[in-house]
This record gives structure tokens, C-alpha cells and sequence, in this order.
């Protein structure tokens, strides 16, 4: 696989793993209220699971498995910018979760949607008949 | 295909149809005002972990370079685990999540936990066996 496939699905397993283990916290303490500490902060569970493990995952297979020009992926130099963005639009989001900062948070998903853009940007040219 | 990759993609298609089935429960539930019956969140568990992770999962154990020659696909005691595991942990889910008036009981809370530890041991089987894959070409 290349390169940039293989960080992507590292970076993916990663937050499947954390965001999986905030699901199980959540699930361990079911019944207990709202007001628990792992239910207080559900939206990271939700955007790890999201966009950290499962876009992630899927772009990352994407930019392998999609047809190629002869052997080029163009617009292939987008991808560590577009995992730059995914991550750093994670991280802030996690951190306006935990800080409760709205403004944090939207900075956060900014940083998803400009990722987005990116890869559907990388993607689309390759999305083709066959022999085109 | 090989064997895993077989079992869990039908089991995936199984978990599809529940979650779907579930999910018309939970409109059923509210139209009939069933106060006790509340299966959204298990409906969408079942599909996100049910359906579209197991799917990966098969489809990835198939996908993946090679581990070896000897062993091409990693360690398949790994891959049941994660089977097992997660699929102990969605059952045991599907029987308590539903009722909430289950939950404040002991042994409701008991089985919350079993769930949730062994759908995380599900996913690190996983993630353990598909990193040994993971080969830069």
C-alpha cells in the first residue's frame, strides 16, 4: 500500500481504538445520568468514531484503491495537507469538547470541512470509466 | 473469499436488517407509546458496529497485504477473537439497551460492562492482527 495510505489507516486505527474505548466507558456507566463524566462529553465519541477512525479509514483505502492515470494518483501532493487538516480539525474539536469552548470546536470543523473539500478534490478525477 | 472475511460480511448483512428492524421498532415505540421500549441508540450501534464495522472488517481481512508467506493473513486466533467478542458484546447490548427500566439493576449494569469490554477487546484483536498488515510498498 503506499505511503500515505498506510498513515491514514494507522492514524485510524488509533482513534478507533480511543474513541472505541470512550464508547465502552459510556456504555460501562449506561444508567447513571447524563451528568457522568463520559456522557458529559459524547460528541468526542461521536467525531472520533466519525471522522477520526471511519473517514479516515475509507480515505485512506480511498487514495489507494481508486483508479490511478497509468500508474499517477493525481493531486496525490493534497494528501498530507488533507491529513494535516482531518487531524488538526480532530484535535481542536476534541479540545472544545473538553474545554466546553463552542468557538474551539467550530475552528475544529472548519478544519473537517476544508479536509472534505481536499479530498474530494484528490478523489474526483479518479472516479472514472474504465480506460478514461 | 477467504473464511473470516465470508463470516463477516453475512454477519454484517444480518446486523443491516436488525438495525433496520430495530429502527422501525423505535418509531413503532414512540407511535404506540411504549414508554419502556427505547432502542435508537442499540439501532444505530448495531448498524455503526453491527453493519458497517464488521463489513470492514471482512472486507479489510481479505484486502490487506500479505503478513507473511506462512501466515498471509495474520493470526486468525485474532480474528475469531475480535468475532466473538464483538458479537458477544452487540448481543449482550441488544438484551439490556432497549428497556430502560433495566438499567438501574445490578445485574443490567453488570452485563453494561461485559458488553463493553468485550466489544474493546473486539476492536484491539482487530486493530492488532491488520497492523502486522499494514506494508508500505
Amino acid at each position: 500500500m503506499p505511503r500515505w495510505t498506510a498513515v491514514y489507516v494507522v492514524s485510524s486505527f488509533v482513534y478507533l481504538l480511543l474513541g472505541g474505548a470512550w464508547g465502552a466507558w459510556m456504555l460501562a456507566t449506561k444508567g447513571q445520568g447524563a451528568g457522568s463524566v463520559p456522557w458529559a462529553y459524547r460528541a468526542w465519541h461521536v467525531e472520533a468514531m466519525l471522522f477520526g477512525w471511519l473517514t479516515q479509514f475509507i480515505w485512506g483505502i480511498g487514495f489507494w484503491i481508486f483508479p490511478r492515470f497509468w500508474t499517477a494518483r493525481p493531486r496525490s501532493e493534497l494528501l498530507p495537507w488533507n491529513w494535516v487538516l482531518l487531524n488538526g480539525g480532530l484535535l481542536l474539536g476534541a479540545w472544545g469538547v473538553f474545554t466546553r469552548s463552542l468557538g474551539m470546536r467550530f475552528v475544529g470543523h472548519l478544519g473537517l470541512l476544508a479536509a472534505a473539500v481536499l479530498f474530494a478534490h484528490h478523489a474526483w478525477p479518479r472516479i472514472k470509466p474504465p480506460g478514461a | 473469499m477467504p473464511f473470516y472475511t465470508r463470516l463477516f460480511v453475512k454477519t454484517s448483512l444480518a446486523y443491516a436488517v436488525l438495525a433496520a428492524a430495530l429502527l422501525a421498532l423505535t418509531d413503532l415505540a414512540s407511535l404506540m407509546r411504549w414508554s419502556n421500549f427505547s432502542p435508537y441508540q442499540t439501532a444505530l450501534h448495531l448498524f455503526l458496529v453491527g453493519w458497517v464495522l464488521q463489513l470492514i472488517i471482512g472486507i479489510a481481512y481479505w484486502m490487506f497485504p500479505k503478513y507473511t508467506q506462512a501466515r498471509p493473513r495474520g493470526y486468525d486466533g485474532l480474528m475469531a477473537l475480535a468475532y466473538g467478542a464483538l458479537n458477544v458484546g452487540l448481543i449482550l447490548r441488544l438484551v439490556v439497551e432497549p428497556i430502560p427500566t433495566f438499567w438501574v439493576e445490578s445485574w443490567a449494569r453488570t452485563v453494561f460492562v461485559v458488553s463493553s469490554v468485550a466489544q474493546w477487546v473486539g476492536l484491539l484483536a482487530f486493530v492488532v492482527n491488520m497492523s502486522l498488515r499494514i506494508k508500505v510498498k
